[in-house]
């Protein structure tokens, strides 16, 4: 039914629960995973002073590298479970339009995506990035929720 | 993998990619389907008491339309070899029916259209599969 399963991964508990959740339901349905970390690199400085406060950890390399660890993470969680996979990491400031873009490119037909349930009026978004793939997609998304209710229902 | 999958349905075109997506995962596991029709709320501000007969007429042909709509997937699910119950969930919010239905009903998954829109509105979500996704925490499958 879906054959090839997009699972971006920002390294999160709830991605990591989608991640695992993707993994069994490509497993069920003899499907195989593309793995999409991405890094989103610092935007271009406005000034001097702000120059001097970047984050070396904010540098492209470390972020890519970070992101193919994110990737190549979920390749093995696959290859334990006997899914086939393919990991792809990428720098890219708009991360949903890079997911929606490479599913699309992938030639993905499903997207299997964690969204972060927050609190307070945010919480009333349902994760400003699985939010604009929804709107964006042109295949199904399937939403994994927080599994902890928050308090206030 | 998902064995009680809900299937929302307004009676439209609009269910039928839901309603495909939700036999396809239910075959896949021997699962069963619950397809859910909320009833479209009655526009009349009631005053109690008896009602007009266009109230009666309204909700008849809500209840009809509903119990259609659920027939429909009903003979959809047949021809696909799959378990399918229904539920009328009385009038009210679509995304509360949805999800007490899904709690109650002790479902797994919850299948859904995204009902885009065109113009400014294209880049927004269906409302009530927005609120389903914000108040409940089951997976939900969105397909446009």
């Amino acid at each position: 039914m879906y054959d090839r399963i997009l699972v971006p991964t920002d390294g999160s508990e709830i991605s990591a629960a989608a991640e695992k959740a993707a993994i069994a339901f490509a497993r069920a349905h003899g499907s195989e995973i593309v793995a999409l970390a991405i890094g989103q690199p610092q935007p271009p400085l406005a000034s001097a002073e702000a120059a001097m406060a970047i984050d070396p950890g904010l540098d492209d390399e470390v972020l890519l590298a970070t992101a193919r660890q994110r990737a190549q993470h979920v390749a093995d969680a696959c290859a334990a479970a006997g899914v086939a996979c393919t990991p792809l990491a990428m720098l890219d400031y708009a991360p949903a339009e890079a997911i929606v873009a490479t599913a699309d490119s992938q030639g993905c037909d499903l997207i299997f995506m964690g969204s972060h349930g927050r609190r307070g009026l945010s919480r009333l978004m349902a994760g400003s990035v699985t939010q604009k793939v929804l709107a964006d997609a042109h295949v199904p998304v399937l939403v994994m929720r927080p599994q902890k209710p928050h308090t206030h229902e | 993998m998902y064995q009680r999958i809900l299937v929302a349905t307004d009676g439209t075109e609009r269910a039928c990619g839901p309603i495909n997506a939700a036999l396809g995962q239910a075959r896949l596991a021997g699962g069963t389907i619950v397809a859910v029709h909320v009833l479209l709320e009655s526009p009349f501000v009631e005053t109690g008491g008896t009602g007009l007969p266009v109230y009666d007429a309204f909700r008849l042909q809500a209840e009809q339309q509903g119990n259609d709509a659920l027939a429909y997937v009903g003979r959809c699910a047949d021809s696909a070899g799959v378990r399918c119950e229904t539920v009328l969930v009385p009038a009210g919010p679509a995304w509360e029916g949805i999800i007490a239905t899904a709690r109650a009903q002790h479902c797994d998954l919850i299948v859904m259209g995204s009902t885009r829109r065109h113009g400014m509105a294209a880049r927004l979500l269906g409302s009530e599969t927005q609120r389903v996704l914000t108040h409940c925490n089951l997976p939900v499958l969105v397909v446009h």
